[in-house]
């Protein structure tokens, strides 16, 4: 079009060019004419009789045209339109092809934005909206987001909280509401002499992104609430992954003393100690709430409840104890075992306890009341896993036991290992069992095979002790004391990938998103680390006392925030609980 | 439907719908079956094989010749097959076979038709192979790519070519 204009243009302000654009029609004309008698030799006399009736037309169009009609027509395109009509289509079809060959590529490159939309349809805008929806429905997140930088309409269609909500599982992650977190402990951060958070927000931005925190629905939410969860959650997995950390904060307690486990339950943590106490925080808040104290021994292993009511601890003074998290009130004491309380486990309101006295004790935490005793291992019970009726235990005598908690008899005793069992997974629905040893090795057990015949892999690799492991599907992610992470497939029993990082024993490790493993260890870190790539994503803590005696205990999270139990062995460094804060507000 | 004589195989019924622009296609009754339309159609305006031969074709004045030949052809291909179940999860785990990818391999105006005209005659196995195809042409794209596959403006552009169509009436 505009080449067009173009010539219009100059043929309009030269007014004695006017004369000469009719003679250079007329022999153009003239040329066409001759054109036409070679190829339709049998039609002349149409032909001429056309010649000789389009003559007179075009002489009269040429003295009676005004000035302005001269500047929108030019009379030789409008020569050859007028000729192109009168083509057939076949000779048209020519036309095209040779007129394409002496064009240049610029007036190529426009025909093709010309013709190409004559081939193209928008197929969200001209269709039903239930069939766009369909269409919509086979995209994931990702692409949704891009169909809706597209248009106005692509936009509105691709919103519908319906498309977002049939996104699967793995996209459309669900998240508790977004949290607080800047009050309490909040109020600082966990960056301190002797500790690094490489990737830590500045203090001079946390004001703002304090403010826009507390801003937790914004105006996608309103108009689209199930794309502003997919948003979220993109934003969560990317703040664990990549984005600066945003809030951080400290929880000093058990001071001079060892903290020996800890749990978390919704907005509740409880860290146990050897100073004979444990303590429950509230995370949003960063506070503590209460201090529970009671026991006159350590304290080495705790748990709480599915419902969130009761926490329960046991302890080298023999007892185990049943607390409420409403107020921190000691319900019940349990006495029966003759040792220390190593480990636990529950499912619904009932306990199974393992014990240096080597059994399993069965309690009902409501009532108080002792329900069983399983009596067969020949050393201390070291880890434990249940599920309501299946107790699994490893001991010290180097077997993983199986029994029925409601009749406490050992269905089975898995034999195989050659030191002690330290570490235990438990999946009912598979009947799997997987066991951590001081003889390096990992083993699998399907429980429902013949006896004798229950080992279904053996996991070699790993040098020392496995402190920790989780399973998910047929992948195992264990870490050792031998400072290294490895990632298994127990249906092949191979070592997927092994990730060196750490420079000592790994203490603990945690599962969250989709393929992202945080592992804490006695050098002073804690490290982030992508499990389907084997590789290090980041390290989340580094305390400058690593290596001098300052280590990571323990590890906890929610799918927003992470727990790290911090301390040492030699006073080098404070006993504290640092935690990491990756929530998101609703955009 | 009447008993088959018993000592001849029923013969299969072949009805003829005419289109909205007067074209005349055929499908068996077989093929027929896949359009809950077409099937409600048939038995509410009577048509049997006592009388097919002797009435008009079975008028469809929603969708063009054109268009009613595909639908047809791809109805005689799946006559045979099961009806899929109305569910939007079933979209996500289809696979197209190759047949009809080969015919659905057409230009968009075609393949657009061919979508709304499966929606209007209620087949559903064509309908999700053909949102499933637009979807595979939007998958994995960028934004940018989205518009080009799909002819789309920005809507900058149509704002300016609005602003400009005004300019110009206002000259005019």
């Amino acid at each position: 079009m505009w080449p067009r204009n173009d010539v219009h243009m100059d043929d309009g302000s030269m007014t004695p060019e006017d004369q000469e654009p009719v003679t250079d029609n007329d022999m153009e004309y003239n040329d066409n004419g001759e054109e036409s008698s070679y190829s339709n030799g049998s039609s002349s006399s149409y032909n001429a009789d056309k010649l000789s009736s389009s003559r007179p037309l075009q002489h009269k169009l040429d003295l009676s045209a005004s000035p302005s009609r001269n500047n929108d027509l030019n009379p030789r395109v409008e020569h050859l339109i007028a000729l192109f009509k009168d083509l057939s289509s076949a000779e048209q079809m020519d036309a095209f092809t040779r007129l394409l060959q002496e064009s240049n590529m610029t007036n190529i490159r426009q025909l093709r934005a010309i013709i190409e939309p004559h081939f193209q349809r928008d197929f969200l805008s001209c269709l039903p909206v239930e069939l766009g929806m369909k269409i919509l429905h086979n995209l994931t997140g990702y692409d949704l987001l891009k169909v809706a930088q597209v248009s106005k309409n692509w936009k509105l269609i691709s919103e519908i909280d319906k498309i977002w909500k049939s996104l699967g599982v793995e996209e459309f992650k669900h998240h508790p509401d977004p949290t607080d977190r800047v009050t309490g402990a909040w109020q600082g951060t966990a960056i301190a002499a002797g500790v690094t958070i490489p990737d830590h927000i500045q203090p001079c931005d946390l004001n703002v992104h304090r403010f826009l925190k507390l801003q937790k629905f914004g105006d996608i939410f309103e108009r689209a609430a199930d794309k502003s969860r997919y948003l979220r959650a993109d934003k969560i997995e990317k703040n664990w992954n990549a984005n600066p950390i945003m809030g951080s904060a400290v929880l000093r307690g058990h001071e001079d003393h060892v903290i020996t486990c800890m749990q978390i339950h919704d907005d509740v943590l409880v860290t146990g100690s050897d100073d004979n106490t444990l303590k429950v925080w509230c995370i949003d808040k960063g506070e503590v709430m209460y201090t529970l104290v009671g026991h006159t021994g350590g304290v080495w292993t705790s748990q709480i409840s599915q419902c969130g009511r009761y926490i329960v601890s046991g302890s080298t003074d023999r007892t185990v104890k049943v607390w409420s998290t409403v107020d921190g009130s000691l319900l019940h004491t349990l006495q029966g075992h003759t040792s220390t309380v190593r480990c636990m486990a529950m499912a619904g309101s009932i306990l199974v306890t393992g014990s240096r006295d080597t059994t399993l004790r069965v309690w009902d935490v409501e009532s108080g009341r002792h329900l069983a005793t399983l009596h067969g291992h020949h050393a201390a019970v070291r880890c434990v896993q249940f599920d309501g009726t299946t107790v699994v235990s490893g001991g010290y005598d180097f077997t993983v036991k199986i029994w029925n908690a409601h009749t406490g008899r050992c269905i089975r005793t898995l034999t195989g290992h050659n030191n002690r069992v330290y570490s235990l997974l438990f999946e009912s629905e598979r009947s799997i069992v997987c066991s951590g040893s001081l003889d390096t090795s990992i083993r699998v057990w399907d429980f429902t095979r013949p006896e004798g015949q229950e080992c279904v892999a053996l996991l070699q690799g790993h040098t020392s002790l496995t402190s920790g492991m989780q399973l998910r599907g047929n992948i195992l992610v264990s870490c050792n004391a031998d400072s290294h992470v490895r990632v298994w497939d127990i249906h092949e029993g191979t070592c997927v990938h092994m990730l060196s990082g750490h420079r000592s024993a790994i203490t603990s490790l945690q599962w969250f998103g989709r393929n992202m493993v945080a592992t804490s260890s006695d050098d002073g870190t804690v490290k982030l680390w992508d499990i389907e790539r084997g590789a290090l994503i980041r390290d989340l803590v580094t305390l400058d006392s690593g290596g001098n005696g300052g280590c990571i205990w323990r590890l906890c999270s929610t799918s927003t925030m992470l727990a790290c139990a911090v301390g040492s062995r030699n006073n080098t460094e404070e006993t504290k609980v640092i935690l990491l804060d990756f929530d998101a507000v609703y955009p | 439907m009447s008993a088959p004589i018993v000592d001849a195989p029923a013969a299969e019924i072949v009805y003829k719908i005419i289109s909205s622009d007067g074209v005349v296609s055929k499908m068996s009754e077989k093929a027929v079956q896949q359009s809950k339309t077409l099937s409600n159609l048939i038995e509410n305006l009577g048509y049997t094989i006592e009388n097919i031969e002797t009435r008009d074709p079975i008028p469809v004045t929603n969708v063009n010749g054109k268009t009613m030949a595909k639908v047809a052809e791809w109805c005689e291909k799946h006559k045979a097959d099961a009806i899929p179940e109305d569910n939007m999860n079933v979209l996500k785990t289809l696979t197209i076979p190759e047949w009809d990818q080969k015919f659905l391999k057409i230009e968009d105006e075609a393949l657009f038709d061919l979508i709304l005209a499966s929606n209007f005659l209620d087949i559903k196995g064509l309908m999700y192979f053909g949102c499933k195809t637009v979807s595979n042409m939007a998958k994995g794209k960028t934004t940018a790519e989205l518009r080009e596959i799909f002819g789309i403006n920005t809507d900058e552009q149509d704002a300016a070519e609005e602003t400009a169509q005004r300019a110009a009436a206002e000259v005019a």
